[in-house]
């Protein structure tokens, strides 16, 4: 299997190299900046590319696409200091393999390296921190919901209509009754009348 | 003081017959002026005042023995009012001698400077009476002149000079000038208009009347005639109102008016019904009927009216009434006559024609008595006769040729007035003309300048304007790529040593290991801070949408958004409307208390529009906007001016709404 490690920092290229060596990976190519990794996987096609995001000339991202855009069968993994939903997102959509985060290099690239090799994508379970704030804290029934669902609970614990609560949350009625469908769905309420408001106002008003 | 009650009636008689020689045939007017008797008058001078005393062959007498004994007694009051009275009296009967005149200039030499100017000018009257009534008028004038300067103030002064300019006027008539004739008379107009006498003002409309009919201005010669008539009928002065009927009738024969039959009717009926007696008037009237009655062709009544004055006008005894008489006999013997005539009135009225200058009717005349001389075979007299008609006829020509010359000379002038009139209207016209184009120039300039001045000042602001923006922007452009730096050198270059500080550790401990994770998360999180991570590569959307949800988890309030947005403005100003958006939420999370926002963005051909919107308890936007501390509120509109965009900020208690549009740049 033959891999490619791009990066333009020389203490994580090397840093990499060594992790894959150490995982029993042969034939290993590094390059510094996007253009020449572009020209090593045109020339070569490696299985593998280990890419870092920013480096001069071409990015991850941009490599990514050109790979995708020319139908090799190179599988990118991304390597990065990135932790953001919106470049993770976009990275996906360039159909890339893996996206592993560098403080946690050691912890998943085996598992990565692996997982790809074998033809499965692998994306790193620390992306999702970038999203999720702690609710952890507050009613153990309320974190089921959404964020959305949750604000919809608590104006109806104010005893708003749909059409108000549409207004204060600026979308529309129907999803404001979708919102609650989906609410008593997960909070296994009965199907009895205000079945929801009367939990609401036990449940969120004392807050 | 005494004034010359008949001075002008009488000068006026005396002066008839020159008037005739003009062929201006005026019928005298008698003129009262006014009387007003001083009441310390003694008996001698009562008696000298009448005027049945002063045909006595003792009047004059008994002035020199009255006149002289008040000079050896120093009364010279007395001595000066008897001379007045006996020098108005014969100014009046036109009885001028070289004695009294020694007696006037003697006094006048001696005694005159011991009395008031005012109550000495019948002096210079007296004396130009005297000139005039010699035909002297140069000399004449020069003393009436002298009684015009003196200041009249009263009544009787007033009268005085009234009187000297009237006697003036007829000087120039007589003279030939009309022009100061009719100047004079205008002054004497002036001071009898003070007296408010219309006996007076009615003389001297009637001398207007004269003045015009000399200048052939026979239209303002009716018309002054008729006034004097008005002044006349006012006076109740019945002779002279006939007089100006008469005058009336000349004007018209003079000018050729066909009305001069109705006016001879009209003034032979007025003068059978009044009561006048006058034998001159009489003659005049009904000489001008048997005009009318041959016009009529009413021979024998004609006879009858000329047998009938006959008496009247041999009793008269005056040569004018005698002349007007035989003409008038002449003429209808002329219309009785076809042929052979009775030559003795012809002969008798040719003199009378020849003083009035009546050339016309002599050579109608000259030919019958050429005929019948030749019918008599008296070829002498025919050849005489034949002579004369010549002569005539050269006056006639002669007399036709001035008068189509003063005619045409009027003309000349009347004409040359209008050309004048017309040149200097012209030049009005046209110096207004200028002087308004001048004006309208100047106005125009002056627009012109100031538009000129508007429109330089206006794209000097626009430009001052311009570079403002281009500032802002720049600045803001400047401001956003050292965020950014500092973001990526914080990302790339510092958590990056982090790792591999953390890799470096031999030995590896977990607190370590998640201080230096926790420190990467922090710059991290600051880096995001201070620049969108990898803005230009994710695109505003996707941007926008992150902070979205980021608010969302960091501040628990909700935030929608709906964008439709392709992508047509440059990263740059992209980047200043995520600013915007991020420093509306951030507005919103701080002030807004609200439950939930929404950000729109939609585009057209055009133009780009952004909305964000929140439910929260809204604020007054003037108030917030003069505070000082509005930041977030200008930051959102310089920013949006910066890109081309205007920002718009709505709110109430339902909440706020911004609104930015932003042009394309094509």
């Amino acid at each position: 299997m033959r891999i490619l490690i791009a990066d333009d920092h020389p203490f994580t290229l090397q840093g990499t190299k060594s992790f894959v060596e150490l995982y029993g990976y042969q034939f290993i190519d590094t390059c510094s900046n996007g253009i020449s990794a572009l020209n090593l996987i045109t020339l070569h096609t490696p299985d593998i590319a280990i890419l870092d995001i920013n480096m001069p000339g071409l990015d991850g991202l941009d490599i990514a696409k050109k790979i995708q855009e020319s139908k090799l069968k190179t599988k990118v993994i991304l390597l990065t200091m990135h932790k953001e939903m919106t470049i993770y997102k976009k990275a996906t959509e360039y159909g890339i393999y893996g996206y592993i985060l560098k403080e946690h290099a050691h912890t998943e690239l085996e598992k990565c390296l692996a997982e790809v090799g074998k033809g499965n994508r692998y994306f790193s379970e620390h992306i999702a921190d970038d999203l999720i704030a702690d609710f952890t804290d507050t009613n153990n029934e309320l974190s089921k919901l959404t964020f959305s669902e949750r604000k919809v609970v608590t104006l109806i614990a104010k005893e708003k209509t749909s059409r108000q609560i549409a207004e204060l949350l600026f979308i529309s009625e129907k999803t404001v009754e979708g919102h609650r469908t989906k609410i008593i769905e997960k909070l296994g309420l009965q199907k009895e009348k205000n079945t929801l408001l009367i939990w609401a106002i036990k449940n969120v008003r004392d807050q | 003081m005494y004034c010359p009650k008949n001075a002008l009636t009488m000068m006026l008689a005396l002066l008839l017959p020159l008037f005739f020689l003009w062929s201006c045939q005026k019928k005298k007017e008698t003129g009262v002026v006014y009387e007003k008797i001083r009441e310390n008058f003694d008996a001698t001078c009562l008696w000298l005042i009448n005027n049945q005393n002063f045909h006595n062959a003792r009047y004059m007498p008994v002035f020199y023995s009255y006149y002289y004994k008040k000079l050896k007694e120093g009364n010279y009051r007395n001595a000066a009012d008897a001379l007045e009275i006996v020098s108005v009296k014969k100014s009046s009967y036109l009885s001028f001698d070289d004695a009294f005149m020694q007696t006037i200039e003697h006094f006048s030499n001696h005694y005159r400077n011991k009395l008031p100017p005012k109550t000495t000018t019948f002096i210079d009257i007296y004396i130009g009476d005297f000139y005039s009534d010699t035909g002297n008028f140069r000399k004449a004038i020069g003393y009436y002149e002298k009684a015009t300067t003196v200041p009249s103030d009263d009544y009787i002064s007033c009268v005085n000079t009234a009187n000297a300019f009237y006697s003036m006027s007829f000087c120039y008539q007589s003279l030939g000038d009309q022009t100061l004739a009719y100047q004079c008379n205008v002054k004497a107009l002036e001071y009898y208009r003070k007296t408010g006498d219309f006996s007076s003002l009615g003389l001297v409309y009637g001398n207007f009347s004269i003045i015009y009919c000399r200048t052939k201005e026979y239209a303002k010669a009716e018309k002054s005639n008729d006034i004097a008539f008005e002044y006349h009928k006012k006076a109740k002065d019945t002779s002279n109102m006939v007089t100006n009927m008469l005058n009336k009738i000349d004007i018209y024969l003079q000018s050729g008016d066909k009305r001069i039959y109705d006016e001879i009717e009209a003034v032979y009926q007025f003068y059978n019904k009044s009561n006048l007696k006058d034998s001159s008037l009489k003659i005049a009237v009904y000489t001008y009927y048997t005009k009318k009655l041959l016009h009529e062709k009413k021979i024998a009544e004609t006879k009858i009216l000329l047998d009938g004055i006959k008496p009247e006008v041999e009793a008269l005894n005056s040569d004018i009434a005698t002349q007007d008489y035989n003409i008038a006999v002449a003429e209808y013997e002329v219309e009785k006559n076809n042929g052979i005539l009775n030559n003795n009135n012809i002969t008798k009225a040719l003199p009378g024609l020849i003083a009035n200058e009546n050339y016309p009717l002599m050579r109608t005349y000259y030919c019958f008595l050429k005929e019948n001389a030749l019918v008599k075979k008296d070829y002498k007299s025919a050849l005489l006769y034949e002579e004369a008609i010549g002569k005539t006829d050269d006056s006639l020509a002669s007399r036709e040729m001035a008068h189509k010359v003063l005619e045409l000379d009027k003309k000349y002038q009347t004409e040359k007035k209008e050309q004048q009139i017309q040149i200097q209207e012209k030049t009005i016209v046209n110096k207004n003309t200028t002087i308004a184009l001048l004006i309208s120039l100047f106005m125009g300039l002056f627009l012109v300048v100031v538009i000129i001045a508007a429109t330089q000042k206006q794209k000097k602001l626009r430009r001052e304007r311009q570079d403002a923006q281009q500032y802002t922007k720049q600045l803001l452009e400047k401001t956003e790529e050292e965020r950014k730096r500092i973001a990526s050198d914080l990302h790339d270059s510092v958590s990056h040593e982090l790792l591999a500080l953390k890799n470096s550790f031999e030995e590896k401990t977990s607190i370590t290991n998640e201080k230096i994770d926790a420190i990467i998360n922090d710059i991290r999180i600051i880096s995001r801070n201070l620049h969108p991570v990898m803005f230009d590569k994710i695109g505003l959307k996707a941007s926008i949408e992150q902070l979205a949800e980021r608010t969302e988890s960091v501040n628990d309030f909700m935030v929608t958004s709906d964008i439709a947005y392709g992508g047509s403005l440059s990263t740059a100003d992209e980047l200043q409307l995520y600013r915007i958006i991020q420093e509306a939420l951030s507005n919103i999370i701080k002030y807004a208390n609200a439950m939930a926002a929404k950000i729109t963005i939609s585009e057209n051909l055009q133009m780009v529009y952004v909305e964000i919107k929140d439910s929260g308890k809204g604020f007054n936007v003037n108030e917030t906007f003069q505070n000082s501390n509005a930041f977030g509120l200008h930051n959102i509109i310089e920013r949006s001016r910066a890109i081309g965009g205007q920002a718009k900020i709505f709110s109430d208690q339902n909440g706020t709404v911004i609104t930015i549009e932003i042009k394309k740049q094509s």
